[in-house]
């Protein structure tokens, strides 16, 4: 898989190694199997684009994170597009009551990408490695290359945004 | 925080880190063992992968053709950049000297004929008068003609044989009886 500058260089090898996390990842995100099914594959060609090291497994996890991230955003902004008000306080009522990494995921899930439209790109993409994937302050930090203290003020915006949110649409 | 640990250190794990405190909740973890399996089972190769891969073998792909387009262009700014060097630009050099002195020729239509004014014969009420400037090189100096009301100044060189309207500057004009 390694070639001489070290670059990925087996399409294969690099398709068994990383392809499964992707697309579990990009599921996990996305809910739709079909749809995360092409971001997947979108995100694996672009990685094959790279010039990533292929012996720093950590660097490409990172980058396959941010890269699947950024995508599935993408998409999650066109479906919350059709969500209505009530979606909305259901969504913002469960973020409330969640916990980040926790057992119910998929309304987590469900509760960013009806936010998706609402919320600013950098604060919905740490909202999913936060609340979703559950990463560390530190983890989210590596994997979208910024410090932990704008990781902090970043969640501490994300959690002011959906308070006041509450308070517009909620009764 | 939830006690499992993240998709991240779970991924990390799977692609071989070392990591035995994340290995020894998975041991326990039946939610984080299933999630570490799907991440590591193995999946046949799709044709699309072999396409891409093929598609790097052959060079393909846009970024292929920027970094040919980005070597060509650093090739040749190179290779100009080494020719102005190798050229002295001395101002010493190059091509200087007087401004040529343009040729003047006059041209008379008389009765529908149109012939060379030699400088000497008298110019006539009626009288069609052409100006050519003839320019030295690519310098043209265009006079006025008649303008304080008297015959046109002789040429102060040879005209050229035969006029050329591509290379000189003409003005034409009819003389007012008034002023001759």
């Amino acid at each position: 898989m390694q070639g001489r500058g070290g670059r990925l260089d087996d399409v294969e090898a690099t398709y068994r190694r990383y392809f499964a996390l992707i697309r579990e990842k990009c599921r996990r995100m996305l809910g739709d199997f079909a749809e995360a099914d092409d971001v997947a594959q979108e995100t694996f060609a672009r990685l094959w684009r790279t010039t990533l090291r292929a012996d720093d497994h950590r660097s490409v996890l990172a980058w396959i994170y941010k890269t699947g991230t950024r995508l599935a955003i993408d998409r999650l902004r066109e479906r919350s597009r059709m969500a209505g008000a009530d979606e909305e306080a259901v969504a913002l009522v469960q973020l409330a009551s969640s916990s980040p990494g926790g057992d119910d995921a998929l309304a987590t899930r469900r509760s960013l990408e009806v936010l998706a439209r609402r919320l600013p790109a950098d604060e919905l993409e740490v909202a999913l490695l936060f609340r979703l994937d559950g990463l560390s302050q530190g983890e989210i930090a590596e994997v979208a290359r910024i410090s932990e203290r704008t990781v902090r003020r970043c969640l501490q915006r994300l959690d002011e945004r959906v308070a006041k949110l509450r308070q517009e649409i909620l009764p | 925080v939830t006690a499992h640990p993240s998709t991240f250190q779970l991924d990390a794990l799977a692609l071989g880190a070392d990591d035995s405190k994340t290995a020894a909740h998975v041991r326990e973890c039946a939610r984080c063992a299933a999630q570490l399996s799907r991440v590591q089972q193995a999946l046949p190769v799709p044709g699309w992968v072999r396409e891409l891969g093929a598609s790097r073998r052959r060079g393909g792909g846009k970024w292929s053709w920027l970094y040919r387009w980005a070597i060509a262009s650093v090739v040749v700014l190179s290779a100009g950049g080494v020719l102005v060097r190798m050229k002295p630009w001395n101002v010493d050099q190059i091509d200087r000297g007087a401004k040529g002195t343009p040729s003047v020729a006059v041209y008379i239509k008389r009765q529908g004929t149109v012939s060379l004014w030699d400088g000497q014969a008298p110019v006539q009420a009626g009288d069609g008068v052409q100006l050519k400037v003839a320019p030295r090189g690519m310098r043209e100096s265009p006079s006025p003609l008649c303008r304080t009301g008297r015959s046109p100044s002789s040429t102060k060189d040879r005209p050229p044989a035969r006029p050329s309207c591509r290379a000189a500057g003409r003005w034409t004009t009819r003389l007012d009886p008034r002023c001759c």
